[in-house]
């Protein structure tokens, strides 16, 4: 028997320890989702809040579970969405809904992108990695080269408000292609 | 074989026509050599195929508690939103907060 011949066993064996690792993980968020339901909720019932800012909480609390289509549709849309988000201002206009926000509800309004890029990040360890790396070589140039050319630094972008942004072109889209 | 010869199977090769292996013909020797190359390393290591089954047979069954315990999980969670929703808060559980901290 040669070395080799484990190879298969080896390989089922990973998949196996992933799974275990997986499941333990996914186990270990739940605190975590129901401690932004809580706060998210929350934040929801304070009044004057932005549109945008609402409709990005919303899409916090109703994205944590089941991440996995959006994390993969985010790795091929990223390199071609965050440029035309920059160009056609909807980044800025983003980081600007953020801006007119209370320092104290600013505050808990981060905290709660925290909270969800940690429980991305628990359960989709691989996937979000390659996204923030994605996000770090590809959205981090365009922001500041278009910070450079227009003269203004564009607000705070997070990983959350890009992923909405996509989720919401692609359920445009499917929604468009059901109708037609 | 050379050029306007026949095969033992009988195709008469003209001298113009060149022998071509078509793209379904090379997948399926690739498939039959992976099968042939499967069932040697089964017959040569029976004690590891049988494990690396029960493996595969675990992973399904843990694959599947996995997705009732989401589920059950995804319950506790829209319970605690619409908890807070109707009440203000959670009167599910008692939610650890660095609220306090952050002030």
């Amino acid at each position: 028997m040669t070395l080799s011949d484990f190879l298969p066993i080896g390989i089922v064996g990973a998949l196996v320890v992933n799974s275990i690792l997986h499941r333990r993980l996914v186990i270990a968020a739940q605190p975590l989702r129901l401690e932004l339901a809580e706060r998210g909720e929350a934040l929801l019932r304070t009044s004057n809040l932005p549109a945008r800012v609402r409709e990005s909480i919303e899409f916090l609390l109703s994205h944590t579970f089941g991440m996995t289509g959006l994390l993969l549709l985010a790795l091929v849309v990223i390199p071609f969405a965050v440029p035309t988000m920059v160009v056609t201002g909807e980044l800025r206009r983003e980081g600007e809904a953020e801006a007119k926000l209370s320092v104290k509800t600013r505050a808990e309004y981060n905290a709660l992108v925290m909270l969800h890029g940690r429980i991305v990040f628990a359960t989709h360890p691989a996937l979000m990695t390659l996204n923030f790396l994605e996000m770090l070589l590809i959205a981090g140039p365009v922001v500041l080269l278009s910070g450079a050319l227009s003269g203004r630094l564009l607000p705070e972008v997070n990983q959350a408000s890009i992923l909405q942004v996509i989720e919401s072109e692609a359920s445009l889209l499917s929604r468009r292609k059901a109708a037609a | 074989m050379s050029d306007g010869q026949t095969a033992p199977n009988g195709i008469h090769i003209g001298k113009d026509k060149a022998v071509e292996i078509s793209a379904t013909d090379h997948a399926v020797d690739v498939a039959s050599d992976a099968w042939k190359y499967t069932l040697n390393w089964i017959s040569h290591n029976p004690i590891l195929f049988i494990a690396i089954l029960l493996f595969l047979g675990w992973l399904v069954i843990s694959g599947r508690q996995t997705r009732i315990k989401m589920r059950e999980m995804k319950l506790e969670y829209d319970a605690t939103r619409s908890s807070v929703r109707k009440h203000g808060s959670s009167r599910l559980r008692s939610v650890p907060s660095d609220k306090g901290d952050a002030q």
